[in-house]
Protein backbone atom coordinates (compact mmCIF):
# COMPACT_ATOMS: atom_id res chain seq x y z
CA UNK A 1 0.00 0.00 0.00
CA UNK A 2 1.78 3.26 -0.93
CA UNK A 3 -0.48 5.67 1.49
CA UNK A 4 -0.31 5.10 5.24
CA UNK A 5 -2.69 6.12 7.48
CA UNK A 6 -2.51 9.81 8.30
CA UNK A 7 -2.94 11.44 11.41
CA UNK A 8 -6.07 13.80 10.49
CA UNK A 9 -9.44 14.85 11.36
CA UNK A 10 -10.94 13.66 15.07
CA UNK A 11 -13.38 10.66 14.13
CA UNK A 12 -15.59 11.54 17.03
CA UNK A 13 -16.10 14.89 16.20
CA UNK A 14 -17.90 16.33 12.83
CA UNK A 15 -21.05 15.20 11.92
CA UNK A 16 -24.11 14.10 14.28
CA UNK A 17 -26.27 11.73 14.08
CA UNK A 18 -29.24 13.09 12.59
CA UNK A 19 -32.11 9.99 11.78
CA UNK A 20 -33.27 9.97 8.10
CA UNK A 21 -36.75 10.19 7.24
CA UNK A 22 -38.28 6.94 6.48
CA UNK A 23 -39.10 8.80 3.10
CA UNK A 24 -35.23 10.21 2.66
CA UNK A 25 -33.77 6.25 2.86
CA UNK A 26 -36.53 5.07 0.53
CA UNK A 27 -35.46 7.60 -2.28
CA UNK A 28 -31.91 6.91 -1.28
CA UNK A 29 -32.52 3.05 -1.44
CA UNK A 30 -34.13 2.94 -4.90
CA UNK A 31 -31.68 5.71 -6.40
CA UNK A 32 -28.77 3.47 -5.48
CA UNK A 33 -30.27 0.30 -6.32
CA UNK A 34 -30.51 1.93 -9.96
CA UNK A 35 -27.44 3.68 -9.61
CA UNK A 36 -25.91 0.17 -8.81
CA UNK A 37 -27.77 -1.50 -12.01
CA UNK A 38 -26.69 0.84 -14.27
CA UNK A 39 -23.07 0.23 -13.75
CA UNK A 40 -23.18 -3.25 -15.17
CA UNK A 41 -26.78 -4.01 -16.45
CA UNK A 42 -26.65 -7.78 -15.68
CA UNK A 43 -29.95 -8.05 -14.42
CA UNK A 44 -32.00 -6.09 -16.92
CA UNK A 45 -29.95 -7.90 -19.69
CA UNK A 46 -30.13 -11.23 -17.77
CA UNK A 47 -34.04 -10.51 -18.30
CA UNK A 48 -33.69 -8.76 -21.79
CA UNK A 49 -32.22 -12.01 -22.76
CA UNK A 50 -35.08 -14.47 -21.99
CA UNK A 51 -37.82 -12.94 -23.11
CA UNK A 52 -35.76 -12.68 -26.43
CA UNK A 53 -35.56 -16.22 -26.62
CA UNK A 54 -39.09 -16.58 -24.91
CA UNK A 55 -40.30 -14.76 -28.38
CA UNK A 56 -38.25 -16.03 -30.65
CA UNK A 57 -39.07 -20.12 -29.62
CA UNK A 58 -43.15 -18.47 -29.68
CA UNK A 59 -42.50 -16.78 -33.13
CA UNK A 60 -41.19 -20.60 -34.48
CA UNK A 61 -44.74 -21.90 -32.90
CA UNK A 62 -46.80 -19.93 -34.28
CA UNK A 63 -47.58 -19.34 -37.38
CA UNK A 64 -47.10 -15.67 -38.31
CA UNK A 65 -49.05 -16.08 -42.07
CA UNK A 66 -51.75 -13.95 -42.94
CA UNK A 67 -53.68 -16.83 -43.58
CA UNK A 68 -53.86 -18.13 -40.32
CA UNK A 69 -53.59 -14.59 -38.76
CA UNK A 70 -56.89 -16.04 -36.56
CA UNK A 71 -54.29 -18.48 -34.43
CA UNK A 72 -52.35 -15.22 -33.45
CA UNK A 73 -55.05 -13.18 -32.82
CA UNK A 74 -56.48 -15.92 -29.86
CA UNK A 75 -52.84 -16.62 -28.51
CA UNK A 76 -50.80 -12.65 -28.84
CA UNK A 77 -52.23 -11.25 -25.10
CA UNK A 78 -51.23 -15.12 -23.78
CA UNK A 79 -47.59 -14.85 -25.85
CA UNK A 80 -47.10 -11.48 -24.56
CA UNK A 81 -47.86 -12.16 -20.82
CA UNK A 82 -45.89 -15.36 -20.64
CA UNK A 83 -42.91 -13.71 -21.94
CA UNK A 84 -42.98 -11.20 -19.51
CA UNK A 85 -43.34 -13.41 -16.84
CA UNK A 86 -40.76 -15.70 -17.67
CA UNK A 87 -38.22 -12.20 -18.11
CA UNK A 88 -39.56 -10.76 -15.22
CA UNK A 89 -39.03 -13.59 -12.81
CA UNK A 90 -35.09 -13.77 -13.50
CA UNK A 91 -35.14 -9.87 -11.77
CA UNK A 92 -37.75 -10.66 -8.78
CA UNK A 93 -35.43 -13.92 -8.02
CA UNK A 94 -32.13 -11.32 -7.79
CA UNK A 95 -34.02 -8.66 -5.77
CA UNK A 96 -32.17 -10.02 -2.60
CA UNK A 97 -29.89 -13.34 -3.66
CA UNK A 98 -26.92 -10.88 -5.03
CA UNK A 99 -27.12 -8.54 -2.58
CA UNK A 100 -27.47 -11.27 0.05
CA UNK A 101 -24.42 -13.22 -0.92
CA UNK A 102 -22.46 -10.33 -1.68
CA UNK A 103 -23.01 -9.66 2.03
CA UNK A 104 -24.87 -6.23 1.07
CA UNK A 105 -27.75 -7.10 2.17
CA UNK A 106 -26.43 -6.47 5.95
CA UNK A 107 -25.24 -3.16 5.60
CA UNK A 108 -28.43 -2.33 4.71
CA UNK A 109 -30.22 -3.80 7.53
CA UNK A 110 -27.80 -2.14 9.46
CA UNK A 111 -28.72 1.25 8.34
CA UNK A 112 -31.29 3.12 10.08
CA UNK A 113 -33.90 2.11 7.58
CA UNK A 114 -37.72 0.45 9.07
CA UNK A 115 -37.89 -2.95 7.46
CA UNK A 116 -41.04 -1.78 5.56
CA UNK A 117 -39.08 0.99 4.12
CA UNK A 118 -36.28 -1.43 2.78
CA UNK A 119 -38.96 -3.70 1.20
CA UNK A 120 -41.08 -0.94 -0.34
CA UNK A 121 -37.77 0.44 -2.32
CA UNK A 122 -36.63 -3.08 -3.11
CA UNK A 123 -40.30 -3.72 -4.93
CA UNK A 124 -39.82 0.04 -6.46
CA UNK A 125 -36.12 -0.46 -7.88
CA UNK A 126 -37.50 -4.23 -8.61
CA UNK A 127 -40.67 -2.67 -10.25
CA UNK A 128 -38.67 -0.11 -12.47
CA UNK A 129 -36.15 -2.56 -14.14
CA UNK A 130 -39.45 -4.37 -15.11
CA UNK A 131 -41.19 -2.22 -16.65
CA UNK A 132 -38.60 -0.71 -18.47
CA UNK A 133 -38.22 -4.44 -19.85
CA UNK A 134 -41.56 -4.82 -20.94
CA UNK A 135 -41.39 -1.86 -22.51
CA UNK A 136 -38.53 -2.97 -24.69
CA UNK A 137 -39.86 -5.85 -24.80
CA UNK A 138 -43.40 -5.06 -26.32
CA UNK A 139 -41.69 -3.13 -28.98
CA UNK A 140 -39.85 -6.35 -30.21
CA UNK A 141 -43.02 -8.50 -29.78
CA UNK A 142 -45.03 -6.40 -32.32
CA UNK A 143 -41.96 -6.25 -35.13
CA UNK A 144 -41.38 -9.66 -34.73
CA UNK A 145 -45.38 -10.60 -34.70
CA UNK A 146 -46.23 -8.32 -37.31
CA UNK A 147 -48.51 -6.43 -34.64
CA UNK A 148 -50.04 -2.90 -34.15
CA UNK A 149 -51.99 -1.49 -31.47
CA UNK A 150 -53.93 1.76 -31.64
CA UNK A 151 -53.57 4.69 -29.13
CA UNK A 152 -56.49 3.69 -27.04
CA UNK A 153 -55.43 0.20 -26.66
CA UNK A 154 -51.72 1.36 -25.55
CA UNK A 155 -53.07 3.53 -22.51
CA UNK A 156 -55.62 0.29 -21.22
CA UNK A 157 -52.47 -1.77 -21.84
CA UNK A 158 -50.01 0.35 -20.18
CA UNK A 159 -52.58 0.82 -17.00
CA UNK A 160 -53.21 -2.97 -16.67
CA UNK A 161 -49.70 -4.13 -16.90
CA UNK A 162 -48.69 -1.73 -14.56
CA UNK A 163 -51.29 -2.55 -12.16
CA UNK A 164 -50.57 -6.47 -12.64
CA UNK A 165 -46.56 -5.39 -12.37
CA UNK A 166 -47.12 -4.00 -8.64
CA UNK A 167 -48.83 -7.15 -7.71
CA UNK A 168 -46.39 -9.11 -9.13
CA UNK A 169 -43.35 -7.70 -7.98
CA UNK A 170 -44.64 -7.23 -4.84
CA UNK A 171 -45.08 -10.41 -3.77
CA UNK A 172 -42.39 -12.12 -6.11
CA UNK A 173 -40.04 -9.76 -4.06
CA UNK A 174 -41.70 -11.26 -0.59
CA UNK A 175 -41.10 -14.60 -2.03
CA UNK A 176 -37.63 -14.05 -2.79
CA UNK A 177 -36.83 -13.02 0.12
CA UNK A 178 -37.96 -16.30 1.27
CA UNK A 179 -36.02 -18.60 -0.66
CA UNK A 180 -33.00 -16.86 -1.78
CA UNK A 181 -31.06 -18.52 1.17
CA UNK A 182 -32.77 -22.29 -0.05
CA UNK A 183 -30.93 -24.63 -2.16
CA UNK A 184 -33.09 -24.60 -5.31
CA UNK A 185 -34.36 -21.02 -4.18
CA UNK A 186 -34.76 -20.21 -7.58
CA UNK A 187 -37.00 -23.09 -8.90
CA UNK A 188 -38.87 -22.87 -5.21
CA UNK A 189 -39.76 -19.13 -5.90
CA UNK A 190 -41.14 -19.76 -9.72
CA UNK A 191 -43.44 -22.82 -7.77
CA UNK A 192 -44.61 -20.69 -5.51
CA UNK A 193 -44.73 -17.93 -7.13
CA UNK A 194 -46.68 -18.33 -10.50
CA UNK A 195 -49.92 -19.89 -8.97
CA UNK A 196 -50.60 -16.98 -6.91
CA UNK A 197 -50.48 -14.86 -10.43
CA UNK A 198 -53.22 -17.02 -11.80
CA UNK A 199 -56.17 -14.82 -10.99
CA UNK A 200 -54.41 -11.48 -12.38
CA UNK A 201 -52.66 -13.43 -14.89
CA UNK A 202 -56.06 -14.04 -16.17
CA UNK A 203 -57.38 -10.84 -15.65
CA UNK A 204 -54.61 -9.05 -17.37
CA UNK A 205 -54.59 -11.58 -20.63
CA UNK A 206 -58.06 -10.55 -20.80
CA UNK A 207 -57.34 -6.78 -20.56
CA UNK A 208 -54.53 -7.55 -23.22
CA UNK A 209 -56.63 -9.28 -25.57
CA UNK A 210 -58.95 -6.35 -25.64
CA UNK A 211 -56.18 -3.39 -26.29
CA UNK A 212 -55.44 -5.57 -29.27
CA UNK A 213 -58.56 -4.75 -30.46
CA UNK A 214 -58.53 -1.18 -29.63
CA UNK A 215 -61.00 -1.41 -25.99
CA UNK A 216 -60.12 -0.10 -22.89
CA UNK A 217 -60.26 -2.28 -19.95
CA UNK A 218 -63.66 -2.51 -17.89
CA UNK A 219 -63.66 -1.11 -14.23
CA UNK A 220 -64.58 -4.55 -13.54
CA UNK A 221 -61.33 -6.45 -14.82
CA UNK A 222 -59.41 -3.06 -13.28
CA UNK A 223 -60.75 -3.00 -9.85
CA UNK A 224 -59.93 -6.73 -9.05
CA UNK A 225 -56.06 -6.08 -10.22
CA UNK A 226 -55.96 -3.40 -8.06
CA UNK A 227 -57.80 -5.51 -5.25
CA UNK A 228 -55.18 -7.92 -5.76
CA UNK A 229 -52.31 -5.42 -5.55
CA UNK A 230 -53.90 -4.23 -2.43
CA UNK A 231 -53.94 -7.75 -0.93
CA UNK A 232 -50.45 -8.59 -1.75
CA UNK A 233 -49.07 -5.38 -0.87
CA UNK A 234 -50.69 -6.08 2.81
CA UNK A 235 -48.79 -9.36 2.99
CA UNK A 236 -45.54 -7.94 2.31
CA UNK A 237 -45.41 -5.37 4.36
CA UNK A 238 -46.85 -7.61 7.37
CA UNK A 239 -44.37 -10.41 6.22
CA UNK A 240 -41.36 -9.39 5.62
CA UNK A 241 -39.83 -7.93 8.78
CA UNK A 242 -40.56 -11.30 9.77
CA UNK A 243 -38.14 -12.81 7.32
CA UNK A 244 -35.10 -10.89 7.34
CA UNK A 245 -35.04 -10.58 11.61
CA UNK A 246 -35.08 -14.27 11.40
CA UNK A 247 -31.65 -14.41 8.69
CA UNK A 248 -29.63 -15.63 12.19
CA UNK A 249 -31.42 -19.23 12.39
CA UNK A 250 -34.27 -20.13 14.22
CA UNK A 251 -34.98 -19.73 17.43
CA UNK B 1 -32.64 8.19 29.43
CA UNK B 2 -30.43 5.70 31.41
CA UNK B 3 -27.02 6.48 31.76
CA UNK B 4 -26.24 2.71 30.75
CA UNK B 5 -24.81 2.33 26.57
CA UNK B 6 -25.60 -0.92 26.42
CA UNK B 7 -28.13 -2.91 28.90
CA UNK B 8 -28.20 -7.26 28.53
CA UNK B 9 -30.42 -8.61 30.70
CA UNK B 10 -30.48 -12.71 30.09
CA UNK B 11 -30.30 -13.34 26.75
CA UNK B 12 -30.88 -16.59 25.15
CA UNK B 13 -29.66 -17.12 21.07
CA UNK B 14 -30.43 -20.89 20.17
CA UNK B 15 -29.53 -22.53 16.95
CA UNK B 16 -31.34 -25.74 16.69
CA UNK B 17 -30.31 -27.50 19.93
CA UNK B 18 -27.12 -25.23 20.73
CA UNK B 19 -27.37 -22.46 22.54
CA UNK B 20 -25.06 -20.03 21.01
CA UNK B 21 -25.81 -17.54 24.22
CA UNK B 22 -27.26 -18.91 27.12
CA UNK B 23 -28.32 -16.03 29.50
CA UNK B 24 -25.54 -13.59 28.84
CA UNK B 25 -26.62 -10.24 31.48
CA UNK B 26 -23.87 -6.94 31.03
CA UNK B 27 -24.24 -3.98 31.21
CA UNK B 28 -21.74 -1.12 29.93
CA UNK B 29 -21.60 2.89 31.28
CA UNK B 30 -21.33 5.71 28.45
CA UNK B 31 -18.16 6.25 27.42
CA UNK B 32 -16.55 2.64 28.16
CA UNK B 33 -14.58 0.04 25.98
CA UNK B 34 -16.21 -2.98 26.78
CA UNK B 35 -14.04 -5.91 25.20
CA UNK B 36 -15.53 -9.07 24.49
CA UNK B 37 -13.26 -11.97 24.87
CA UNK B 38 -13.39 -15.88 24.67
CA UNK B 39 -12.44 -18.54 22.61
CA UNK B 40 -13.97 -19.61 19.08
CA UNK B 41 -17.50 -20.16 19.16
CA UNK B 42 -17.89 -18.84 22.53
CA UNK B 43 -20.84 -16.03 21.40
CA UNK B 44 -19.10 -13.18 21.08
CA UNK B 45 -20.49 -12.42 17.06
CA UNK B 46 -23.34 -13.64 18.36
CA UNK B 47 -23.64 -11.28 20.83
CA UNK B 48 -22.44 -8.21 18.77
CA UNK B 49 -24.77 -8.99 15.75
CA UNK B 50 -27.85 -9.17 18.21
CA UNK B 51 -26.47 -6.09 19.68
CA UNK B 52 -26.38 -4.55 15.97
CA UNK B 53 -30.09 -5.65 15.46
CA UNK B 54 -29.43 -7.96 12.61
CA UNK B 55 -30.19 -10.50 14.79
CA UNK B 56 -32.77 -10.83 17.58
CA UNK B 57 -32.43 -13.05 20.40
CA UNK B 58 -34.61 -16.00 21.35
CA UNK B 59 -35.22 -15.05 24.79
CA UNK B 60 -34.30 -11.60 27.24
CA UNK B 61 -34.40 -8.51 26.87
CA UNK B 62 -31.67 -5.36 25.30
CA UNK B 63 -30.94 -1.72 24.89
CA UNK B 64 -28.83 0.33 23.50
CA UNK B 65 -28.59 3.70 24.44
CA UNK B 66 -32.07 3.52 26.31
CA UNK B 67 -33.65 2.21 23.06
CA UNK B 68 -35.32 -0.88 23.44
CA UNK B 69 -34.11 -3.67 20.73
CA UNK B 70 -37.37 -4.76 20.50
CA UNK B 71 -39.07 -1.28 19.36
CA UNK B 72 -37.03 0.57 18.67
CA UNK B 73 -34.42 -1.09 16.53
CA UNK B 74 -34.30 1.66 13.67
CA UNK B 75 -33.17 4.64 16.00
CA UNK B 76 -30.62 2.58 17.65
CA UNK B 77 -28.97 1.48 13.99
CA UNK B 78 -29.11 5.77 13.75
CA UNK B 79 -26.71 5.45 16.89
CA UNK B 80 -24.28 2.69 16.06
CA UNK B 81 -21.70 2.18 13.59
CA UNK B 82 -20.72 -1.89 13.19
CA UNK B 83 -17.86 -3.47 11.62
CA UNK B 84 -18.22 -7.30 10.97
CA UNK B 85 -16.06 -9.76 8.93
CA UNK B 86 -16.99 -8.51 5.66
CA UNK B 87 -16.91 -4.52 4.45
CA UNK B 88 -20.30 -4.64 2.97
CA UNK B 89 -19.67 -2.10 0.14
CA UNK B 90 -21.47 -2.47 -2.95
CA UNK B 91 -18.43 -4.71 -5.12
CA UNK B 92 -18.99 -2.64 -8.19
CA UNK B 93 -18.90 0.57 -7.32
CA UNK B 94 -15.86 2.78 -6.04
CA UNK B 95 -15.34 3.16 -2.39
CA UNK B 96 -15.95 6.50 -2.75
CA UNK B 97 -19.62 5.88 -4.42
CA UNK B 98 -20.08 2.36 -2.00
CA UNK B 99 -19.67 5.35 1.84
CA UNK B 100 -21.52 8.18 -0.40
CA UNK B 101 -24.63 5.38 -0.36
CA UNK B 102 -24.33 4.45 3.24
CA UNK B 103 -23.86 8.38 4.26
CA UNK B 104 -26.90 9.38 2.25
CA UNK B 105 -29.21 6.24 4.14
CA UNK B 106 -27.55 8.04 7.39
CA UNK B 107 -28.22 11.44 6.16
CA UNK B 108 -24.59 12.35 7.19
CA UNK B 109 -24.51 16.25 6.85
CA UNK B 110 -21.18 17.36 4.10
CA UNK B 111 -20.86 13.61 3.46
CA UNK B 112 -18.48 14.56 0.66
CA UNK B 113 -15.81 16.22 3.03
CA UNK B 114 -16.44 13.39 5.89
CA UNK B 115 -15.76 10.66 2.93
CA UNK B 116 -12.54 12.27 2.13
CA UNK B 117 -11.42 13.01 5.71
CA UNK B 118 -12.37 9.44 7.00
CA UNK B 119 -10.29 7.58 4.15
CA UNK B 120 -7.07 10.18 4.27
CA UNK B 121 -7.48 8.77 7.83
CA UNK B 122 -7.38 5.47 7.64
CA UNK B 123 -4.78 5.48 4.57
CA UNK B 124 -7.52 5.18 1.18
CA UNK B 125 -7.38 8.66 0.44
CA UNK B 126 -5.90 7.51 -3.14
CA UNK B 127 -8.29 4.21 -3.74
CA UNK B 128 -11.56 6.51 -3.12
CA UNK B 129 -12.18 6.12 -7.11
CA UNK B 130 -10.90 2.25 -7.30
CA UNK B 131 -13.72 -0.49 -6.69
CA UNK B 132 -13.96 -1.92 -3.68
CA UNK B 133 -13.68 -5.61 -5.19
CA UNK B 134 -10.12 -4.84 -6.25
CA UNK B 135 -9.14 -4.09 -2.32
CA UNK B 136 -6.51 -6.36 -0.40
CA UNK B 137 -8.03 -7.83 2.60
CA UNK B 138 -6.28 -5.12 5.24
CA UNK B 139 -7.88 -2.42 2.67
CA UNK B 140 -11.38 -3.80 3.08
CA UNK B 141 -11.13 -3.79 6.51
CA UNK B 142 -10.01 -0.39 6.61
CA UNK B 143 -13.04 0.55 4.29
CA UNK B 144 -15.23 -1.04 6.54
CA UNK B 145 -14.05 1.09 9.73
CA UNK B 146 -14.88 4.43 7.32
CA UNK B 147 -18.30 2.69 7.05
CA UNK B 148 -18.66 2.47 10.93
CA UNK B 149 -17.60 5.78 11.14
CA UNK B 150 -19.10 7.49 8.85
CA UNK B 151 -22.73 8.75 10.69
CA UNK B 152 -20.22 9.47 13.75
CA UNK B 153 -22.33 6.65 15.84
CA UNK B 154 -22.33 7.04 19.76
CA UNK B 155 -21.90 3.51 19.99
CA UNK B 156 -18.98 1.18 17.98
CA UNK B 157 -19.33 -2.58 17.79
CA UNK B 158 -16.47 -4.10 16.08
CA UNK B 159 -16.20 -7.65 15.45
CA UNK B 160 -12.35 -8.10 15.43
CA UNK B 161 -11.16 -5.19 13.50
CA UNK B 162 -7.95 -5.52 13.67
CA UNK B 163 -7.69 -8.71 11.50
CA UNK B 164 -5.79 -7.81 8.35
CA UNK B 165 -4.84 -4.80 9.46
CA UNK B 166 -0.56 -3.66 9.17
CA UNK B 167 1.00 -2.24 11.76
CA UNK B 168 0.01 1.61 10.86
CA UNK B 169 -3.17 0.72 10.41
CA UNK B 170 -3.64 -0.90 13.90
CA UNK B 171 -2.32 1.92 15.12
CA UNK B 172 -4.49 4.20 13.80
CA UNK B 173 -7.44 2.27 14.61
CA UNK B 174 -6.53 2.33 17.95
CA UNK B 175 -6.15 5.77 18.20
CA UNK B 176 -9.51 6.20 17.07
CA UNK B 177 -11.06 4.03 19.41
CA UNK B 178 -9.09 6.53 21.61
CA UNK B 179 -11.04 9.25 20.21
CA UNK B 180 -14.05 8.08 20.48
CA UNK B 181 -13.78 7.11 24.06
CA UNK B 182 -12.47 10.38 25.31
CA UNK B 183 -15.11 11.74 23.08
CA UNK B 184 -17.64 10.10 25.68
CA UNK B 185 -18.95 7.60 22.93
CA UNK B 186 -19.21 3.65 23.63
CA UNK B 187 -16.71 0.88 21.66
CA UNK B 188 -17.48 -2.81 21.97
CA UNK B 189 -14.81 -4.69 21.03
CA UNK B 190 -14.14 -8.49 20.18
CA UNK B 191 -11.31 -9.86 19.58
CA UNK B 192 -8.37 -12.42 20.14
CA UNK B 193 -5.67 -10.05 21.28
CA UNK B 194 -5.55 -10.11 24.33
CA UNK B 195 -2.48 -7.62 24.68
CA UNK B 196 -4.53 -4.50 22.74
CA UNK B 197 -7.86 -5.58 24.47
CA UNK B 198 -5.77 -5.19 27.93
CA UNK B 199 -4.74 -1.49 26.89
CA UNK B 200 -7.84 -0.29 25.17
CA UNK B 201 -10.53 -1.60 27.18
CA UNK B 202 -12.07 0.02 30.26
CA UNK B 203 -14.15 -2.98 31.05
CA UNK B 204 -14.39 -6.49 30.14
CA UNK B 205 -16.41 -9.58 30.00
CA UNK B 206 -14.92 -13.23 29.09
CA UNK B 207 -17.46 -15.81 27.20
CA UNK B 208 -17.11 -19.44 27.44
CA UNK B 209 -19.95 -21.70 25.53
CA UNK B 210 -22.34 -18.93 25.50
CA UNK B 211 -21.89 -18.43 29.27
CA UNK B 212 -20.59 -15.32 31.22
CA UNK B 213 -17.42 -16.69 32.75
CA UNK B 214 -15.80 -13.32 33.80
CA UNK B 215 -16.41 -9.92 34.10
CA UNK B 216 -14.56 -7.00 35.61
CA UNK B 217 -10.89 -5.59 34.78
CA UNK B 218 -9.28 -5.94 31.74
CA UNK B 219 -6.10 -6.97 32.23
CA UNK B 220 -7.57 -9.48 34.52
CA UNK B 221 -9.93 -10.69 32.13
CA UNK B 222 -7.52 -11.02 29.22
CA UNK B 223 -5.71 -13.76 31.44
CA UNK B 224 -8.94 -15.61 32.29
CA UNK B 225 -9.21 -15.60 28.42
CA UNK B 226 -5.80 -16.79 27.92
CA UNK B 227 -5.72 -19.50 29.74
CA UNK B 228 -9.10 -20.49 28.72
CA UNK B 229 -8.39 -21.30 25.37
N1 LIG C 1 -25.94 -19.01 11.79
C1 LIG C 1 -25.64 -19.96 12.68
N2 LIG C 1 -26.27 -21.14 12.63
C2 LIG C 1 -25.99 -22.10 13.55
N3 LIG C 1 -25.11 -21.98 14.54
C3 LIG C 1 -24.44 -20.82 14.64
C4 LIG C 1 -24.67 -19.75 13.72
N4 LIG C 1 -23.88 -18.72 14.06
C5 LIG C 1 -23.18 -19.13 15.13
N5 LIG C 1 -23.52 -20.39 15.49
C6 LIG C 1 -22.98 -21.15 16.62
O1 LIG C 1 -23.03 -20.32 17.77
C7 LIG C 1 -21.88 -20.51 18.58
C8 LIG C 1 -21.22 -19.16 18.81
O2 LIG C 1 -20.71 -18.67 17.57
P1 LIG C 1 -20.03 -17.23 17.44
O3 LIG C 1 -19.85 -16.99 16.02
O4 LIG C 1 -20.83 -16.28 18.22
O5 LIG C 1 -18.63 -17.48 18.15
P2 LIG C 1 -17.43 -16.48 18.36
O6 LIG C 1 -17.24 -16.34 19.83
O7 LIG C 1 -17.63 -15.25 17.58
O8 LIG C 1 -16.24 -17.32 17.76
P3 LIG C 1 -14.93 -16.84 16.95
O9 LIG C 1 -13.93 -16.42 17.97
O10 LIG C 1 -14.49 -18.07 16.25
O11 LIG C 1 -15.33 -15.76 16.01
C9 LIG C 1 -20.99 -21.52 17.83
O12 LIG C 1 -21.17 -22.77 18.41
C10 LIG C 1 -21.53 -21.49 16.43
O13 LIG C 1 -21.38 -22.75 15.83
MG1 LIG D 1 -16.68 -14.37 15.92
Amino acid sequence: MSSGPQSGPQCGASPSATSPTQWGAYCALVRWDWVREMKKKTTLISMGVMGLITLFLFSFAIPISSTKAEILEDTRAGILWVTFLFAATIGIDRAFRNDAESGLLEGLLLAPVERMTLYFARVTSTLLFVVTLQGFLFVLFLVLFNQSISGEGLVGLIVSAIATDVGFVTIGVLISAMTWSLPGGDVMLRILLFPMLLPILNVTVEVADRAFDGRAPTAQQLGMLFAVDALFLGAGSLLFEHLVNDSGGSS
Amino acid sequence: MSTAALRVHSVWKRFGARDALAGVSLEAPRGACFALLGHNGSGKTTLLRILSTLWQPTEGDIEVLGYSLAKDASAIRARIGVVLDRHLLPRDFSLRDGLRMYADLHAVPDAAARIESLAARLGLARRLRDPVRTFSRGMGQRASICRALLHDPEVLLLDEPFTGLDAAALDVTESVIEEIKAAGRTVVLVTHDLERAARLATHAVVLSNGRKVFEGDPVAAASVAGSAS
